[in-house]
């Protein structure tokens, strides 16, 4: 497959505040391209109320120490984002869990779903907050 | 620091992180605290080298310095609490490390090529 920027995306990457670009491709899969990483996120639901996240990082091969240690420290750095994210994504799955089916399911699981993301940025922040992180993922 | 994890699916991290999740926050700040001083002239000394050819004290000392990259994070960006979200969520996280390209990614994915508009854009 040969993908080329398009000339917008051309005008784009010149810009010095420019960082990467995110393609999202219904209807799973994120690539994420910058100079220095690509970066891949599938999402396949495996039952009704479980997803497995497949994540794939990309950097190129490090030539030297120093290179390998900023290599490392991004990847960490990435990593605890993603792990974020599922602290988050955990609650918000909790929460949907705990609406019962009804005529207005939608609109209630909205509204709790907001509640949800709200509390969990929270926790965040507390030691004695909870994430039901269990049962939503399977690494 | 508990050991009690160790081995079973623990195994399944890389060292780093899991001493990393499994230390106490007074842990990694005597770490952090010991190693900072000297990381920029470790890194100058590890500077001289290639990687394919380091000799045996600079490979222990860049996986200091790999050590120091994980546990920084801890002392300069989080607070113990959100160290605390990592801990829990890392453990749901899966870390394998491999060598191939992006390009073979892209390969093992033909139906991706249906995205791939006529001028070579990446049409989501």
């Amino acid at each position: 497959m040969r993908v080329l920027p398009s000339r917008r995306r051309y005008r784009a990457i010149r810009d010095p505040n420019w960082q990467l670009d995110v393609h999202g491709i219904f209807p799973n899969l994120l690539l994420e391209v910058a100079p220095t990483f690509f970066y891949a996120i599938e999402l396949i639901p495996i039952s009704p109320t479980r997803t497995r996240w497949i994540s794939h990082h990309y950097l190129p091969k490090a030539e030297n120490p120093c290179q390998r240690f900023s290599q490392e420290y991004n990847v960490a750095a990435f990593r605890d984002t993603v792990a974020e994210d599922l602290a988050v994504l955990g609650t918000l799955q909790a929460s949907m869990m705990s609406v019962p089916a009804g005529p207005f399911t939608s609109s209630r699981t909205k509204c709790c779903a907001g509640t949800a993301t709200t509390r969990s940025n929270a926790t965040c922040g507390r030691s004695d907050g909870t994430h039901a992180a269990g049962g939503v993922f399977a690494a | 620091m508990n050991h009690s994890l160790i081995g079973g699916r623990w195994r399944r991290w890389p060292g780093r992180l899991r001493l990393r999740i499994e230390s106490s926050a007074e842990d990694r700040r005597q770490f952090y605290e010991a190693i900072l001083p000297a990381a920029e002239q470790a890194l100058e000394y590890l500077g001289q080298f290639s990687l394919d050819e380091l000799p045996p004290e600079a490979s222990r000392l860049l996986q200091l310095m790999l050590s120091l990259a994980e546990i920084s994070l801890t002392q300069e960006v989080y607070t113990p609490e959100v160290e605390a979200v990592h801990a829990r969520s890392n453990r749901l996280i899966r870390v394998l490390r491999r060598s191939s390209t992006a390009a073979e990614y892209l390969l093992d994915r033909p139906w991706l090529s249906l995205h791939v508009g006529e001028n070579g854009t990446l049409n989501p």
